[in-house]
């Protein structure tokens, strides 16, 4: 019984990871059709704000990371998306490549290609003990602070007038126009959104490795992209609920996969994947059945 | 024709090109404050592309569009609809994943006053009553009619000088686009100016204070009704069936 409770807390954990990287892509791709790997980019970034700022308090390396972050992504937009809205899909896709290439380039530059120190507090490192059941404290805050931002961020789109404005324009940008709503603000908006997300990820992510490096965004944005197709790549529950199936599967493989089996993990993963897409190709969730958002 | 106002949309030497293709190829027309004005054709006439123009969805390639004596053309959709325009496109948009309520607020994005838009919501409701039954009600579900009405109320939330109908009657049982046409001329009652495009030739130009004739991307002809012809002559001009008059 110890053991089903520990596996589904390291499991819910690693789907909390996972949504995050998933709902950070899914938010550009629902308004703008872009599959932004730059997202990768953010994340490097904001874990070396979290390095450079290693002697500050936690609340103002939190701050100055999250600040960071959404200036990057909005810089990006304004910079490199702008000038090619409504361009074809793999324009898209490739312009977001070449910036992500340029900035982990830009890092290496900066910060050396070796690993770099960029510590959380001691207090991290603890366990919540809950009789035999150990929760790394960092696992906790995972779970808790993607909780609140899957929360408030769904309050957000259903109750506000500007979530309403994101959730026109990500069923039908052209339609939310022409109804007045200001193009440039709602994708300035989602990229603000993805800049946060991109933020937490890097600030929860740190507190497991320790260190960073040039490449350190390209793993999550990968189990990203790939737990958002899972999901549905235009619905943001669907990114949420691909980000928890991906990441629960895999904790579940690690645990309960025998262990000459285990090294391989990742490739009965993607197998499961690869069954779930030919089955579904639009992923779990897809936007004719239901809301996209 | 005397013109003793100046229009409230004039439309100058129109062109519009869609890659090598141009749709639209020196269209002019206007409307008067207060006037209904139709716009028929066939199908590929120009008359979703011209709307298009005007409504700011696509960029002009030559000639002029202005409102209230001042060029609008080039302008983004989302300022487009700030000067007093209102599209409703052809196949109606309807925002499926919003309520009906939201579809119009979404309607008002551009009004700041929220009481005003307190007041157009409530009329739009006294208007459309089923509209009002149906507020919270996810649009996808309301029925060809219903969303056509959706439409139409969600694009005079924006409180509209001018309205831009296209194809309002299309897919609809003949019981309901009655009731799309009564709508029209209560509107135009209200002082509401609307440019109408329709494949309902003879009923959209019977309705209209003037009407344009488009085929193949130019006006053909253009008056009052009683000048192009009442019915039957009017549908032949319009299926094309007589040889092409410049105006
Ligand atoms: N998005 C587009 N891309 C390329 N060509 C287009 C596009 N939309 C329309 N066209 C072409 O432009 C021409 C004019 O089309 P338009 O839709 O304006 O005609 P219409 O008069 O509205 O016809 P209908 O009565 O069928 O709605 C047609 O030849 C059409 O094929
Ligand atoms: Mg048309």
């Amino acid at each position: 019984m110890t053991a089903l409770i520990q596996a589904a807390l390291d499991a819910v954990y690693l789907g909390s990871l996972f949504a995050l990287y998933a709902l950070g892509v899914a938010m550009i791709f629902g308004i703008m059709r872009l599959i932004n790997f730059a997202h990768a980019s953010l994340i490097t970034v904001g874990a070396y704000a979290m390095a450079v700022t290693a002697n500050l308090p936690l609340v103002l390396r939190i701050l100055v990371t999250v600040a960071v972050c959404v200036l990057l992504a909005l810089l990006l937009e304004f910079v490199a998306f702008r000038g090619l809205r409504g361009a074809d899909p793999a324009t898209l896709l490739v312009t977001s490549f070449a910036v992500s290439v340029l900035l982990t380039a830009l890092c290496e530059a900066t910060f050396g290609s070796l690993p770099k120190a960029s510590p959380l507090d001691d207090w991290f490192q603890l366990s919540w003990v809950f009789g035999s059941v150990y929760v790394p404290t960092l696992n906790g805050v995972t779970i808790i602070v993607t909780a609140l931002l899957l929360i408030g961020l769904s309050l957000f789109l259903a109750k506000t007038r500007w979530g309403t404005h994101m959730r026109a324009a990500a069923e039908d940008f052209t339609t939310a126009r022409m109804l007045g709503v200001r193009a440039n603000r709602v994708i300035m908006l989602a990229f603000a959104i993805s800049g946060v997300l991109a933020a937490v990820a890097a600030i929860l992510l740190v507190g497991t490795t320790g260190t960073v490096t040039p490449i350190f965004g390209l793993a999550p944005v990968l189990y990203g992209l790939i737990a958002a197709v899972v999901g549905g790549l235009s619905s943001l529950r669907g990114a949420v609920l691909g980000g928890f199936a991906l990441g629960i599967t895999s904790q579940l493989l690690q645990s309960f996969l025998p262990g000459d089996l285990r090294p391989f993990r990742d490739a009965f993963l993607f197998a499961a994947v690869f069954l779930l897409l030919v089955v579904r190709p639009q992923g779990l969730i897809s936007p004719k059945q239901g809301e996209r958002i | 024709m005397t013109e003793t106002t100046r229009p409230l949309l004039d439309v100058q030497d129109l062109t519009v090109a869609y890659g090598t293709l141009t749709a639209v190829r020196g269209v002019s027309l206007y409307v008067q404050p207060g006037e209904i004005v139709a716009v028929v054709g066939p199908n590929g006439a120009g008359k979703t592309t011209t709307l298009s123009a005007v409504a700011g969805l696509l960029r002009p390639r030559g000639g002029t569009i202005a409102f209230h004596g001042r060029s609008i053309d080039g302008e983004k959709p989302e300022d487009v609809v700030r000067r007093g325009i209102a599209l409703v496109r052809e196949g109606r948009h309807i925002l499926t994943s919003l309520t009906v309520e939201e579809n119009l607020l979404l309607g008002a994005t551009c009004r700041p006053d929220r009481e005003q838009v307190r007041r157009s919501l409530d009329e739009q409701f006294s208007r459309f009553p089923i509209l009002a039954e149906r507020r919270s009600q996810h649009a996808g579900y309301l029925s060809g009619g219903e969303q056509q009405q959706l439409a139409i109320a969600r694009a005079l939330m924006s409180s509209p000088q001018l309205l831009l109908l296209d194809e309002p009657s299309l897919g609809l049982a003949p019981r309901i686009v009655d009731g799309v046409f009564e709508t029209i001329v209560a509107l135009r009652e209200d002082g509401l100016s609307i440019l109408l495009v329709e494949q309902n030739a003879t009923r959209a130009v019977e309705m209209s204070d003037r009407a344009y004739v488009m085929g193949t991307g130019r006006v053909t002809r253009s008056g009052t009704p009683e000048a192009l012809g009442e019915g039957g002559g009017m549908a032949a001009e319009y299926l094309g069936l007589e040889p092409e008059v410049t105006p």
